[in-house]
């Protein structure tokens, strides 16, 4: 149950996270607002790993027998940044949302029956309304956003 | 057409991301693993800044609460990083959607981070009811 509901608050910090990266980016320039999160936040972990006894795991000949692959889950974070940028300023951000959330999951999927050997198809349903409520609530906030803006107008030309 | 195809490419680097993250946890601890992650983005970003805008990199000029960026980055990597060896990636993705949903409403309800206020409406509820059995489905089924 713990770890159901830190996933839930991981989702709920990752917005603040990403309303107050937006507010670096706007005061710095997005790869500047980015780099200030990654530089503390490897400065603080960096300090954290020493502090709970863990400096060991610094060795170089320990990092060594790790596969190369894992450290590079970063690297494929940049990537998905830079395509999200591209497909959200052509597309809108309710597509975006969609798209974006129906690659994640499913490519998640995948990647559970590799590392841990787990898949249930009923999952696929439960993705599959997922993406439908998402897209359902993007779509009202569309409208609801349209609308606002007629209002406005109108306001304005009274 | 190919701008779908970028934002479901953006999609499945993302989930490449947080899986690999994750598979990290069994060689470092959660620390470790918000280190490796953050440090490597640090230098292939300082990179493309020295490279590309060729001017000095400053800081500063914030609000003082964008400091706790950092902070938060570290309890986003760890807390994910945890969770996936714990539950796997699909449920924690799942999961963290329902947060995402609250979380987004209130931001729009009550305007904070000076966003436009956007009130919660009960129409709105059945959609997220929708998700809310979607991850259901994931989790129990």
């Amino acid at each position: 149950m713990i770890y159901y509901m830190v996933a839930i608050a991981s989702g709920f910090l990752s917005v603040i996270n990403k309303m107050v990266n937006v507010k670096a980016g706007d005061c710095l320039g997005a790869p500047r607002g980015a780099l200030i999160n990654y530089i503390e936040a490897a400065l603080i972990s960096f300090c954290l790993v020493y502090v709970a006894g863990n400096g060991g795991e610094f060795r170089f000949d320990y990092m060594k027998t790790v596969p190369l692959i894992f450290y590079l889950g970063s690297i494929f974070g940049l990537i998905a940044m830079i395509f999200l940028i591209i497909g959200t300023r052509n597309t809108g951000a309710m597509t975006s949302t969609v798209l974006m959330l129906f690659g994640q999951l499913g490519t998640s999927i995948a990647l559970d029956f590799v590392f841990f050997g787990t898949f249930r198809p009923i999952q696929i349903l439960g993705i599959f309304l997922i993406l439908v409520g998402i897209y359902w609530k993007e779509k009202l906030r569309q409208k609801e956003f349209r609308q606002a803006i007629i209002g406005r107008s109108e306001d304005e030309t009274e | 057409m190919s701008y779908f195809v970028f934002l479901v490419l953006a999609g499945i680097f993302q989930g490449f991301m947080v899986s690999l993250n994750g598979q990290l946890g069994n060689f470092y601890s959660l620390f470790g693993v918000c280190f490796f992650v953050h440090v490597i983005a640090a230098v292939l970003l300082f990179l493309y800044i020295k490279v590309k805008e060729k001017k000095p990199i400053t800081f500063r000029g914030v609000p003082k609460y964008v400091y706790t960026v950092g902070f938060m980055g570290v309890a986003l990597v760890s807390s994910s990083s945890w969770c996936i060896l714990h539950i796997g990636a699909t449920e924690l993705l799942s999961l963290s959607v329902i947060g995402q949903m609250v979380c987004s409403a209130m931001v729009d309800h009550f305007g904070w981070f000076n966003a436009m206020k956007k009130p919660f409406h009960l129409k709105q509820l059945p959609s997220y009811l929708l998700v809310f059995a979607g991850v259901l489905i994931v989790v129990y089924a």
